[in-house]
């Protein structure tokens, strides 16, 4: 972006941002201090308030390339240190409001993670059992400088907007690491700026040992919210093998075909559930040594990337029906590299909609394979040729490269 | 005395490392299919592991009845590093961790450390006889009957 499109894009977002604050909340901003980061194709910009250290204290905005907001909050987070903690544990408070101060949320922040405000959660902090393989909101990371060490913090601003992506900016803008975005360094008139401070540093979800959930667990958590006036959603969810070509249905470097998985949505008022379901086979190394079906297990794929993905909305009663399907098929199936994969599972529950729109998707033998199956790739084909003929093209999502699936609620008692 | 001969035999050697378990996220089996399935589209793992074995075994069958010399060791010294190093690349270049659960499950730990085991045999076997006399008969003085 050149000097003069910068201008623009700073008055841009002035314009938005004084429709949308408060008038004192409007004078109160300084921005002589921005930082901001490019995430694929569009920005996320915080703006310090007059007097307030950016640690601290700051609007946080999601602007498209030329500025217009599509999403803000006033952010204020602190950190709470307990005597025994050490230096890499982070808890703290943190309060979201919109930019008109009408709704406020005030949550805790207990090893990292952003939790419901709990008056003794905080001082409770065993207590919190984050969903397993999840992203921490908030990490703080060491590094030594000249033989000592220091400390940075780190958070995800996408978490606080709604979904953790692994990119993590520092909490006071400086400090920051190599990894992509942030802009260079431009001064504008009358004292404004943007500065180079929003680079942000991807911490990758790694995936070891895929631990088995209770199925029954994970679904119980929707019971918990009232069917009258919820919002229900499942999306269809694929990972194709390689990112860079689309085309290719095998990673024939680490002999991976993708995954297709499952995310079921339900909110009602300022509750809601968001969980993350994948069907994968118990000890894999079995699935080429033997033809038959084996044993199979049920994953949490929270944070899990994706390349397209198919949403529907649902009723309850749907929505009820759906999952009733999914805990038969998740504890009587077994898999079956051909014939009863993770995309299977996926089309079968997806497909159980009785609304007359089941997805039918091309299949491939895959290397090593005995029969045509139903694949990560041979989804994303037929999402891709939907958007692009504009059938169901607004609830179809194909990031420009990858995306990340937000957290799972884990399981309920 | 015998088992050892069997022990530090190439051929056993390049068995255990074929049969290899990997275990990933959805696909699973021995190695030698992942190395003839990224070996066509010039995989480094595959590239190392076809070289380190075709050393291996030319040079079992060069020096089965010839006077063995010191580049003997040398070659099997190189040739089980490359298939070493072939695995190590697999693992290492596998940024998604896809193939983790290998370090996890019990049966393909075994396959693998029963390969590191017999590749330190061998490596060592190989460094101490290029370290020492290496003015033996042929191969066939010491060569372990398999058949």
């Amino acid at each position: 972006m050149n000097t003069s499109d910068e201008f623009t894009y700073l008055e841009q977002v002035k314009v938005n941002l004084k429709d949308s604050l408060t008038e004192p909340d409007f004078n109160n901003l300084d921005f002589s201090t921005i930082t901001r980061t490019q995430i694929d194709n569009y920005y996320l910009i915080r703006i310090v308030q007059k007097g307030l250290p950016l640690s601290n204290d700051f609007i946080l905005l999601k602007t498209d390339m030329k500025g217009l907001i599509l999403r803000g909050l006033i952010v204020h987070i602190e950190r709470i240190r307990f005597p025994n903690d050490d230096s890499s544990t982070y808890h703290g408070i943190i309060s979201r409001s919109s930019l008109n101060r009408k709704s406020i949320e005030k949550s805790d922040i207990i090893n990292g993670f952003i939790t419901p405000s709990n008056s003794n959660a905080i001082n409770q902090r065993s207590l919190v059992v984050p969903s397993p393989n999840t992203l921490p909101d908030v990490v703080v990371t060491c590094y030594i400088n000249r033989g000592a060490i220091s400390y940075s913090e780190w958070i995800s601003l996408q978490s606080l907007l709604g979904s953790n992506f692994g990119l993590y900016n520092t909490l006071d803008g400086i400090n920051t690491s190599g990894g992509g975005g942030g802009s260079s360094g431009w001064t504008g008139t009358g004292g404004d700026a943007i500065y180079g401070g929003g680079g942000y540093i991807a911490i990758d979800y790694e995936a070891h040992d895929l631990l088995a959930i209770d199925i029954s667990k994970y679904l119980k958590c929707f019971a918990d919210i009232p069917d009258n006036g919820a919002i229900c959603s499942i999306e269809i969810l694929t990972d194709i093998p390689v990112d860079k070509d689309p085309q290719m249905f095998f990673n024939y470097s680490n002999g991976s075909p993708g995954h297709t998985f499952l995310q079921i949505k339900k909110s009602n008022g300022g509750k809601s559930v968001s969980q993350n379901i994948g069907f994968y086979p118990d000890q894999s190394w079995k699935t080429l040594l033997n033809p038959s079906p084996i044993g199979a297990k049920v994953v949490d794929n929270a944070g899990h990337e994706y390349n397209a993905g198919l949403k529907r909305n649902v009723t309850p009663a749907q929505l009820k029906g759906l999952l009733v399907n999914m805990e038969y098929l998740a504890k009587n199936k077994q898999y079956d590299i051909d014939d009863y994969n993770c995309t299977d599972f996926a089309l079968e529950i997806f497909n159980s909609l009785s609304d007359n729109k089941a997805i039918v998707i091309p299949k491939y033998i895959i290397p090593i394979g005995i029969s045509p199956a139903n694949t990560p790739q041979g989804l994303y084909q037929k999402l891709k040729s939907m958007k692009d003929a504009g059938t169901e093209s607004n609830n179809i999502t194909i990031p420009g490269a990858k995306g990340w699936v937000g957290n799972s609620s884990g399981s309920c008692n | 005395m015998k088992a050892f001969k069997i022990i530090k035999h190439p051929v056993v050697l390049i068995i255990s490392f074929l049969m290899i378990i990997i275990s990933g996220q959805h696909l699973g089996g021995f190695y030698i299919l992942y190395i003839l399935l990224g070996l066509f589209r010039g995989a480094l793992h595959s590239i190392l592991a076809v070289g380190g074995i075709t050393l291996l075994i030319f040079n079992y069958r060069k020096y089965k009845r010839e006077q063995i010399k010191r580049r003997y060791y040398y070659i099997n010294i190189i040739a089980v590093l490359m298939l070493i190093v072939s695995i190590f690349i697999f693992f290492y270049l596998d940024n998604d961790r896809y193939n983790s659960s290998t370090f996890y499950q019990l049966v393909p730990q075994i396959m693998l450390t029963a390969f590191g085991l017999l590749a330190l045999c061998f490596l060592l076997d190989n460094i101490i006889s290029a370290l020492g006399n290496y003015k033996k008969l042929s191969l066939k003085d010491n060569n372990p009957k398999l058949e």
